[in-house]
This record gives C-alpha cells, structure tokens and sequence, in this order.
C-alpha cells in the first residue's frame, strides 16, 4: 500500500516535469494546388511550415526533391533548342574530360541517356559532393557503374546522372547551374525560385522558407532564418565555403540538381501550366515534343523497374498509368521528411502538385497521386 | 461575430459556377444546400461563410453600394490570384490588386471585383510583404 502511494507521488511529481519538458512540435504541413492551362483550380494547405505557429502557404518556397529533375531537364531542352546541347553526343566532349563506364570504354555517355537514368551510373556511392570534390574521380570509381548492361540499354533511376547533366550544361554554355535554370526557365516565367538558395531567388526569399523537419521535430534542412545562409551548398571538405573559386563542369553537384530546387506550389503550378501549352512560349513543339514521349517502356527485362514503380519514361520526366488508366507525366520528390507529386494530365489539360512534410522514412513510397506518403 | 453574409443572385447556378471556382482557392467549397436557391459556401461550418440566394422577395438581386464581403488571404500573390480568377469567371474588376494606403507592418493590400450579379468582393492581406 505504502509502495503504492509513493509510486503515486512519484507519478504526480514527475507528470509536470514531462509535460514542460517536451515543446510542441509543428503539424506537419499538407499542400495541394490544382491547375488549368488558364489558372489556379484549387488550393488546399493545412499544418505548419515547420515551425510552431507560422501556417503553410502555398506560396512558400520549399525544397521539392526530385521534382527539381525534370525543372532541369526543361532547361536542358531550352539549350538543344538552342543548339548548345545535342541529345546523342558524347558528355566527354563538352566536359573536357572523359566519362566512361570502365565495362563499356568504347561507348559515349550521352545527354538522351542521363535524362532517361540508362547511363549506368547508380546511386552505389555518394552523390553528395563536398564543394571540394571533383565528378571525374567520382565517376572514375568502378563502383559508380552497373557494369552488366551497356549504356543507353537499361533503365535504373539514380540521382547521379543529375551532377552530371549540371556539369555538361555549364560547359555548353559557360554559367553556373544554378544561374542558368534561373535565366532558362525560372525568370522567364516570373518565378521567385532556386537551386539551393542560390540565383533565381529574391533576397528575402529565404524567410519564407518551409522549414523541414523530421517527425520528432529534429530540423532535416532550411532552418528558420533571418539573414542570408552563409553557405547555401555542401561545404568544402575542410568546412570552408568559397563559392568564388568554383569550377565550371568540375563538380555538378553544387547545387543539387537532383534535388535542391526551392519553388512554391504556385510557381511550381506555372511550370506545369508552360507545360500543359506544349512548353509555350519557353520551348519549341519539336524539342517538348521530344522531352514528353516516351523514350523508355519497361519490357520485363530493359530496366530495374523498382517493383513496377517505373514503367515508362520521357526526358527527366516519370511517364505513368494510374489504375483507371489514366496517364500522368510529372515527378515525385522524396527527401528530408518531405514527399511530393507534381504530376500532368496532358490529355484532360489538368495538373497538380501535392506534398506532405515530416514524413516518416519507412513509410512506403507512392506516385505521390491521391495521396502523399 | 459574424456567421455569415448572404448575396443575392438572379441565376443561381451561373452564381454557383462561380463560387465554385473562385473559393477553391482559399480553402472554400459548397458546404451546404438549403433549397434549390440557397447555398453556403465557405471553409467549414464553424467559419464565417457566404450564402447566395435569389432575394426572398422575388425581386431582381443587385450589387449595394457601400457594401461589400471582404475575404482574408495569407500572401499577397494569392490577392491576385483571387482578382484574376473572379475575372476568368465572369466577375468585373474594381479594383486591381495593389497596396492602399503605406507600407509597413499595418500595410493594406487588396483587389476589388465584383460577381456576375454585381455583388462587391475584396481580397486583402495585411501585414508587410
């Protein structure tokens, strides 16, 4: 009895202590816009933009993963409308440097078979460079090669093609990454939008960053802040953060091409309306003609399908059938706690994009349609 | 206070074409239907909302003067968004989005139409940029 009422007392005491010990976390944030060729259809958004009390807007910029892929890849197709890109050339010959898969030293890596994830490269080591490090003795590592398929004969989707693509475009027309996106595609359509905070976004931009976080409210990236970021990019491997000293088509990385774009869903939302007019007024019929078809269908035996997760591909955009047999062309974005969808009904002229943050990391991943896990 | 504010509209379903269009953009839907002449609209029944009926005297509806439903935003662009959505729909400018009055932490800003029917809507935000 005695033992009982201690316990109890205890129990009492400790109640307040654990109370006050944890701090609210923020909700997690659940984002949808829809839109026509003409405007905005709807805009849902409930939860916080990672801190306690600051609501969720679609009009926040946020980290949106691998959805950042196909925005390069439209500024990919903006330079071979140009003619500053050739889909079938060999990289090696704009970089300056050679890139080979070591099981295929005869056969030229190409821009057609970065976009559609058939290069080889695989996500086998880190595609994360520190500012310091340089591509070509990352790519020189075996183990960044599916050595059993030839280039340009198998599908299997990894985020090192990105650093890749970033670095042959820089070549080709000698600007950053991050500046080139912006001039090709982001200022164009009036978008306050950027690869890892860098060009494309408005000094007070980062402010309105969503801020990631994890689901026990650990921070995953873009911290609230009041002043610029000191270092926007991966730093250098002694920590320092000299972007003066950068290298044109030597790293790729920097920027995070496979991932680090920050665009609201609104912007987002005028991008997919671009794309819903056939790429107008940005690209030509021919080249988002090109971009949009499919370039790879899985056939049981061309490609790691991930379990039935990929099944057909155009240029840096994920082709695929819902189970009503409608066809959607778009891009998921997973990272950081945060899943995502943007995603085009090209017949029905309709799109979306959706997304969720602190999401759990063993949740399974979807195509990000009805719903975002 | 305020449950919510009724507009008149002298062809319902043009009036709900609209709606139906224009508040998806803050959140807002259909939320009821009372008759074949009266809806609600809004985020949700314990939020203010809007009803739109034919005027319980059988006359013509008509825009006031003086009189308008104003509808808060959380961003500025959506003030916009909202102006350039009613005029997709058949709503008439009143006013383009802009600030009214200084800049500053009580800024005003806001854009004005009106629905088919003549009725006057704001959207604004407060607050600085």
């Amino acid at each position: 009895m005695m033992r009982r009422a201690i316990a109890m007392m205890l129990a009492l005491a400790a109640t307040p202590l654990l109370a006050t010990a944890a701090p609210p976390l923020p909700r997690a944030a659940e984002v949808r816009v829809e839109f026509d060729s003409n405007g905005m259809l709807l805009m849902a958004q409930t939860g916080d933009a990672g801190v306690v009390g600051r609501e969720i807007s679609a009009y926040d910029p946020v980290r949106v993963a691998s959805i950042s892929k196909l925005v390069g890849a439209l500024a990919v197709m903006r330079l071979v409308d140009q003619g500053k890109i050739n889909l079938d050339r060999d990289v090696s010959e704009y970089l300056g440097w050679r890139v080979r898969n070591p099981a295929f030293p005869d056969s030229p890596i190409t821009m057609r078979q970065l976009l559609t994830h058939r290069t080889g490269i695989r996500d086998t080591v880190d595609y994360i460079l520190p500012l310091d490090g340089r591509l070509e003795s990352i790519l020189s590592n075996p183990k960044a090669w599916e050595v059993r398929y030839a280039p340009g004969t198998y599908f299997s989707y990894a985020n090192l093609n990105s650093p890749l693509i970033a670095a042959t475009m820089e070549v080709a027309t000698g600007t950053r990454f991050d500046e080139l996106v912006a001039r090709e595609i982001l200022r164009p359509l009036g978008l306050d939008a950027c690869f890892n905070w860098s060009a494309g976004c408005s000094p007070g931009r980062r402010l309105q960053a969503v801020t990631l976080l994890r689901t026990n409210g650990d921070l995953a990236l873009d911290a609230p802040r009041m002043a610029p970021d000191p270092c926007p990019v991966a730093k250098a491997s002694d920590g320092s953060c000299n972007l003066a000293s950068y290298q044109l088509g030597k790293h790729g990385s920097t920027f995070s091409p496979q991932g680090g774009l920050r665009i609201s869903p609104r912007d987002l939302a005028r991008i997919g309306q671009m794309m819903l007019d056939g790429g107008k007024p940005l690209l030509s019929k021919k080249a988002f003609a090109e971009m949009t078809k499919v370039q790879w269908r899985f056939n049981g035996s061309n490609g790691d399908d991930d379990k039935g997760y990929f099944t057909a591909y155009g240029l840096g955009v994920h082709i695929h059938k819902d189970s009503k047999g409608k066809t959607w062309m778009g891009h998921v974005g997973e990272a950081y706690a945060f899943r995502g969808g943007f995603w085009l009904d090209m017949k029905g002229k309709r799109g979306f994009m959706r997304y969720t943050t602190m999401v759990p990391a063993e949740t399974a991943v979807g195509h990000c349609l009805e719903t975002c896990p | 206070m305020l449950g919510y504010i009724t507009l008149g509209s002298n062809d319902i379903e043009r009036s709900r074409a609209f709606y139906n269009g224009l508040l998806p953009l803050v959140g807002g839907k259909e939320l009821m239907k009372f008759s074949d002449s009266f809806y609600i609209y809004g985020t949700g029944m314990d939020r203010t909302a809007i009803a739109i009926t034919t005027p319980y005297n059988g006359e013509a509806a008509a825009g006031g003067n003086g009189n308008m439903a104003a509808i808060v935003v959380n961003d500025r662009a959506l003030v916009h968004d909202l102006h350039a959505k009613a005029l997709e729909l058949g709503g008439t400018c009143d006013g383009p989005p802009g600030l009214r009055g200084d800049e500053g932490p009580m800024a005003f800003y806001a854009a004005y139409f009106r629905d088919p029917d003549g009725n006057k809507l704001c959207a604004y935000k407060m607050g600085p940029a």
